[in-house]
């Protein structure tokens, strides 16, 4: 996979190595390098493979497994062979160079705009006229701007205790709807302001899942296109499912977050994250989908730390960052530009 | 060159002993809308862009502009674009439209053929020498030389002559030579291992074991490490490693003991190969000899054989492509691409129908003016070391 270092790639193929061993069974790894790499470095690489692999207890079937650190032209190569007996599977991982970038259309960018920032995690964002509406996990946030500046002029508590807490806002006039996990609450702003809430909604109870109508796998993130459904399932994978809901491919890549989005050069395409595997900036990167493998449109929107949040908008997006400097959280809004 | 091309035409049938020379010599006179960097990963060329046009179910590659055709007249695809349906995957389409097979080719009426790369046909006298010629109107800019001549199927002994005499510029060498042509002066380019050195069973008489008894029968240590003066890589894979990444994997270890248990009472095998070539025949007489220990008769033929050691191309930077054309020349066939690349070769090597021995690189010692052999569009002569002989 392209971005992830070679130590997430040595676990990845420690995961895909476990396969071959019985429960009683104990690897015992030895390890070739190939490469230029260093011992050091290729020690770590080691370790973490060894450490995915690892067993709890006394076991005495001990298998053999070789570690072998290779490259080709396109980057690094790690193989695992295992060995039973006189039988030996082998298991591989790309840990690729930054491909050279195939071209996108020409004038098609992703553009950011930072609308807010603060220090509490924000779950959504939305516009209207001269008011903004902020859900973060104490509530939301209602803000007048005045003279170019932002006064907060209410509060309604809405609190989220949850693990990665997620949420999403819609505003239809004067009334708004918030989903929080578990519950969904409906109020009204103008005149006055109100809310109810009830248990159900989207965002499933006490996770940082969606819930949908229809009988789908577990997931964090759905998009749908004019031929297919794309959702973010908890094994970190896209998978893509037809128009009848038969699943038709899988890929790795994306992010948790993503989006569809509508309108223009960007109708029926796909907003979606970069996978971070840590403290690094995530990306924006618009995708098309075509025979069920993305197909990268523009390039990459950086962001100074991991996407928290995506949500589809009326103009395009609403991302939220928690940028790694600062420890704020900063919500874009995000549009394509379609150029020409 | 060794290699002798009837005709450059990227449609044209063409030897599998020549298809390294013509895979090199190819881009420079016609191009594809795609093709590969040195990474293997695809990028622009008679193309600059590819969008899907999800409604229609197509990919629209945008033709680039100005790009003139070797006899002057502008190449202009209609609208501007070329359309391709996506009944694939991209890495699919666009891997194809890299193959020499979809090169923008035009074929005149006096048979001579049109082209967009750096160099134009001049001529042609078939299987014995040809003339490129700068193309002057080539959108990516006129080559610095003006014409490249060629000499084909000359022995490397005559090139190096020819080189020595100040009859040619470049010659192909071995690499084991390298070192003594350096010595002299010469200029010396070489690639990553281009070339696989391989036995291959031309019928199914001999039965599966004995194939995997002459396999295990073979050092190949020793002929690299002495035949070939470790300029090879040996491997059992017909991949080498930098392509693959795997190559290791396919086991290459000698083991006469179970080659014996294995070709207890089998019949002789006819065994053929080119005793003109330097590398082939020495090879060859060793691996006569390997198998004899392992009680393996190996008979002489210069004509049709049981087994027969060859050299086979690797002839693209894109793993799939090179598998795909020496699945072609073994006249085996391949698991789809969707059964992944290891397995692939691994299906092809099942069976012993070929036995890879050694991966080589290929070679050339240029007088020393030439600079960026071996890149014809880019290769030029300084002026300074332009009299400069090895």
């Amino acid at each position: 996979m392209v971005g992830e270092t070679l130590e997430d790639g040595a676990r990845a193929l420690a995961r895909s190595t476990t396969i071959h061993l019985a429960p009683p069974e104990r690897p015992h790894v030895t390890m070739h390098n190939l490469t230029p790499l260093s011992n050091t470095e290729a020690a770590r690489v080691q370790s973490a493979f060894e450490r995915v692999l690892r067993r709890n207890g006394r076991n005495e079937d001990v298998v053999e497994v070789t570690l072998t650190i290779s490259d080709n032209i396109k980057g690094y190569l790690l193989v695992a062979e295992i060995f039973h007996g006189n039988e030996r599977a082998v298991e591989m991982r790309s840990v690729l160079s930054e491909p050279s970038i195939a071209p996108a259309p020409v004038g098609i960018t992703v553009t950011k705009k930072l609308l807010w920032e603060q220090s509490a995690p924000i779950l959504d964002l939305a516009l209207v006229a001269d008011f903004m509406f902020v859900l973060d996990t104490s509530g939301v946030s209602r803000y007048e701007r005045r003279k170019d500046k932002w006064d907060r002029v209410g509060v309604l508590p809405a609190a989220s205790f949850v693990r990665d807490p997620r949420g999403r806002l819609n505003l239809e006039g004067d009334s708004f709807t918030i989903q929080l996990p578990g519950t969904t609450c409906h109020g009204t702003w103008n005149p006055s302001v109100s809310l109810a809430c009830d248990n159900g909604g989207m965002l499933t109870a006490a996770r940082n899942t969606l819930e949908s109508e229809e009988p789908l796998p577990t997931h964090f993130s759905i998009a749908r296109t004019k031929d297919s459904l794309l959702l973010a399932e908890m094994d970190g994978r896209t998978h893509v499912y037809d128009a009848v809901g038969k699943p038709v491919a899988a890929f790795e890549g994306w992010g948790s977050d993503f989006a569809a989005l509508a309108g223009g050069c960007a109708a029926n395409r796909i907003l979606a994250s970069s996978t971070s595997y840590g403290e690094s900036g995530d990306s924006l990167v618009l995708y098309d989908v075509a025979n069920n493998a993305p197909v990268r449109l523009t390039d990459p929107a950086e962001f100074a730390g991991p996407v928290t949040a995506l949500w589809p908008s009326r103009d395009g997006a609403l991302a939220v960052v928690r940028n790694i400097s600062t420890g704020r959280y900063e919500a874009y809004s995000i549009a394509v530009d379609c150029g020409r | 060159m060794r290699a002798s091309l009837k005709t450059l035409d990227p449609f044209a049938d063409s030897d599998p002993q020549a298809l390294g020379a013509r895979a090199w010599l190819l881009p420079a006179v016609f191009e594809t809308l795609v093709r590969f960097d040195e990474h293997g990963d695809p990028q622009p060329c008679l193309a600059t862009s590819w969008i899907h046009d999800a409604a229609r179910k197509r990919w629209v590659f945008t033709a680039r502009e100005n790009v003139l055709l070797h006899n002057g007249t502008p190449w202009s695809p209609k609208g501007g674009v070329i359309e391709v349906p996506d009944d694939r995957p991209l890495p699919d389409i666009l891997r194809e439209l890299a193959r020499p097979s979809h090169a923008i080719v035009v074929h005149a009426e006096d048979g001579s053929l049109i082209g967009t790369g750096p160099f134009r046909i001049e001529r042609w006298d078939g299987e014995k020498s040809a003339r490129l010629a700068a193309h002057g109107g080539y959108w990516a800019g006129r080559p610095f030389v003006d014409a490249i001549e060629i000499k084909m199927g000359r022995a490397l002994r005559d090139q190096e002559l020819d080189l020595e005499s100040g009859k040619t510029d470049v010659a192909e060498i071995l690499v084991r030579d390298a070192r003594r042509l350096r010595q002299k002066g010469a200029g010396i380019s070489a690639t990553p291992s281009m070339e696989t050195l391989a036995l291959v069973f031309e019928n199914s008489r001999s039965p599966d074991v004995l194939r995997e008894a002459l396999a295990l029968s073979i050092d190949r240590a020793t002929i690299n490490n002495v035949l070939l003066q470790k300029q090879g890589e040996p491997s059992a894979a017909l991949l080498p490693r930098w392509l693959s990444g795997y190559s290791f994997v396919f086991a290459a270890a000698r083991n006469v003991a179970r080659a014996k248990q294995l070709a207890a009472t089998s019949p002789p095998l006819v065994f053929a190969y080119d005793r003109q070539d330097p590398i082939l025949r020495p090879v060859g007489e060793r691996i006569a000899v390997n198998a004899s220990e392992a009680g393996i008769i190996l008979r002489a033929s210069t004509g049709p054989a049981d087994v027969r050691l060859i050299s086979l191309p690797i002839t693209s930077r894109d793993a799939w492509i090179a598998l795909e054309d020496l699945a072609a020349m073994l006249k085996l066939s391949l698991p789809p691409a969707t059964s992944g690349l290891f397995e692939a070769e691994s299906a092809l090597l099942n069976g012993y129908r070929v036995i890879p021995l050694v991966h080589l690189p290929q070679a050339w010692a240029t007088t020393g003016a030439v600079r960026d052999w071996p890149r014809l569009a880019d290769v030029w002569l300084d002026s300074l070391d332009a009299k400069a002989k090895p």
